[in-house]
């Protein structure tokens, strides 16, 4: 788009749009051109502070009066000159009224909507204490909500635009001092790099931002809270705004940070640490506990206590499929009384999921179709699944339950052993932003398995 | 990258064959006939094994009685969770292999005749013999005898 500002060329790139509007009026003697783009601009908003000025203006050449606008005699928040007609365009679409002055130049003054949606609490990562301001899906709400979490100057915001045919205006944020420069170039590196003709849908931009989907676990960390943002830029984090999206991007990112949850700050370093570790081993219940019961019960009877084995044998004694059926049969229905809850009204879907989770379940051990150790061990992995603070690790770990439990029903405790094992290899060899996923197990890494306590705590 | 996904996949399969190596086949719990006392008997050549679910072998070797005993039921004859052992006749010399076949922690005692075996449970669950396979093992020892009438019974040393 390197054609020259005049009034043809703008009305040309907008000639298939209807909601735009052009305008001629009078400035002093001169002939000046108005353009907007209805439903992104305040009427009100322009009458006043572009119209109304503009019209009072006194004669002077069009050069003196395109300078006395951008100086200050068209009293607006903000008037930028337009360096070409892409600048122009782009300050058109982001709520701008551009005014012409031909032959001279074009200033762009801010004349936004400012109907937007209202800031509410979270809806996903509900909070007891947190503070109740999410994200909502305009940008410069969301920076001015980080800005009041974190009054420093140091807080950076880089502002680009990502996606040729979008044009979404993305915003990389970061704490000088405390994050590594590193870890913003690649960021600004990344978004650069990216050829891409949208950049909407979180799945967009998580695919193209980590630039490897190659695996079910997530490479970056979403949240729609402002205050677990902001607690992770002060972690050294590099944060990502993306205009249209409820919700910041938070990288690099790993094991430890996914399982840890602002909550945890919330609470005295003790009730926090045993809700960690419990988060821990709710990990490891949810991912194993369906894929040990298979293996035991195909291969390892032995290793089952005796009360217990019999009660598993007394159970099973009319239910026609094995261990592994029963076991495949309920995570599938598992997930699928998930996903039907997801798509549903939230009342529906809570009936959905009682009504499939507590009636269907217990009619079908009544019926012996399945027995009740297979339901319950299903149910509690799936409850431990929902303990993760994080919804990509949490469905990222429901896969590989299926995976576990095949495993343990082709080769036993030996089969999820090497189950384990690969699953260890895959994420040593995953990388956010270039850092190491399982950083916390390295040497001098993190695990933040217990919650430090604070100095305030310690009685400093 | 070709040669790359064919090592995945040769690596995939060559995991798949060496798991479908293992010994143990897979026998689905439910299939299992849970057994929890067991009556061993040897007269002179022949081993009769029975168990308190009415299955029953023999077998000149205490392994072909066992294999004919698991082949008498149509479900899986489940000896591991057997915790009460009655021994008639002479089976001191099958000892070792008794060691391997039933858990440390069954009680053992001799008996006489031809007990109900499920009664037999019920006493030895209420009043356990004072030895377990594993302290035989470990210890030796004289053996209780449990004896069973009319549906009253008594442990002797």
């Amino acid at each position: 788009m390197d054609k020259e500002l005049t009034d043809g060329a703008i009305r040309a790139v907008f000639a298939n749009a209807g909601d735009f509007v052009a305008r001629e009026m009078l400035c002093g003697s001169q002939q000046v051109y108005v353009y907007m783009i209805d439903g992104l601009i305040a009427g009100v908003t322009a009458s006043d502070l572009v119209f109304k000025p503009l019209s009072r203006m006194p004669e002077l050449p069009a050069e003196a009066l395109y300078r006395r606008a951008l100086t200050g005699s068209v009293y607006n928040n903000v008037a930028a000159d337009c360096q070409d007609l892409a600048d122009a365009v782009n300050k058109l679409v982001n709520g701008f009224c551009v005014v012409l002055f031909p032959g001279v130049g074009a200033v762009a003054f801010e004349t936004k909507t400012p109907e937007k949606r209202s800031i509410a609490p979270p809806e996903v990562e509900s909070t007891v204490k947190g503070p109740k301001d999410a994200f909502t899906e305009t940008m410069r709400t969301n920076t001015s909500l980080l800005r009041r979490h974190l009054r420093t100057e140091k807080l950076c915001l880089y502002q680009t635009t990502v996606g040729s045919a979008t044009r979404t205006n993305v915003t990389v944020a970061w704490i000088d001092g405390i994050t590594d420069p590193v870890l913003v170039q690649r960021m600004k590196a990344r978004l650069s790099e990216l050829e891409t003709e949208s950049f909407l849908s979180p799945a967009e931009v998580e695919e193209l931002v980590t630039g490897n989907r190659k695996t079910p676990f997530p490479l970056l960390q979403y949240t729609e809270r402002t205050d677990k943002f902001a607690r992770g830029l002060l972690s050294g984090r590099v944060g990502l705004l993306v205009d249209g999206l409820p919700l910041g991007y938070l990288l690099p990112v790993d094991l430890g940070y996914l399982m840890t949850s602002p909550e945890d700050l919330g609470m005295d370093y003790v009730s926090a640490s045993f809700i960690r570790v419990l988060r821990w081993g709710a990990m490891l219940l949810s991912l194993l506990l369906p894929a040990v019961y298979v293996a035991l019960a195909m291969f390892h009877q032995q290793m089952i206590p005796l009360p217990l084995l019999r009660a598993i044998i007394d159970s099973k004694a009319n239910v026609p499929f094995s261990a592994v059926g029963e076991v495949l049969g309920l995570l599938l229905a598992f997930e699928l009384l998930q996903e039907a809850g997801l798509h549903l009204p939230r009342s529906v879907g809570q009936s959905v999921s009682i009504i499939g989770g507590i009636v269907v379940g217990t009619a079908a051990v009544e019926a012996s179709l399945i027995s009740p150790a297979a339901l319950i061990v299903v149910s509690l992995a799936g409850i431990s699944g929902f303990a993760m603070p994080n919804r990509d690790l949490a469905e990222a770990l429901r896969l590989f339950r299926f995976v576990f439990a095949l495993l343990g029903a082709y080769a036993g405790l030996f089969g999820v052993t090497v189950g384990v094992i690969g699953l260890v290899i895959h994420l040593s060899a995953l990388e956010s932003l270039g850092e190491g996923y399982l950083n916390p197990f390295s040497r001098g890494g993190k695990l933040g398995l217990l919650r430090k306590r604070s100095g305030k705590e310690k009685g400093c | 990258m070709k040669g790359k996904t064919l090592g995945i996949l040769l690596a995939l399969v060559l995991g798949a064959w060496i798991l479908s190596r293992l010994p143990n086949p897979a026998v689905d719990v439910g299939r299992l006939e849970p057994v929890e006392v067991v009556q061993l008997t040897v007269t002179g050549d022949e081993i009769l094994i029975r168990t308190d679910t009415g299955a029953w072998g023999a077998g000149s070797v205490l392994a072909d009685a066992v294999e004919a005993l698991k082949r008498a039921d149509d479900r899986e004859v489940f000896l591991e969770t057997a915790d009460k052992l009655l021994l008639q006749g002479d089976p001191e010399k099958y000892l070792p292999e008794l060691y391997e076949l039933f858990r440390p922690g069954s009680q053992i005692c001799r008996t006489v005749g031809e007990p109900d075996l499920e009664a037999a449970g019920r006493y030895l669950t209420i009043h356990p013999a004072s030895m377990t396979l594993g302290q035989l093992r470990a210890e030796g020892g004289r053996l209780q005898t449990l004896i069973l009438e009319e549906g009253r019974g008594i442990l002797v040393p």
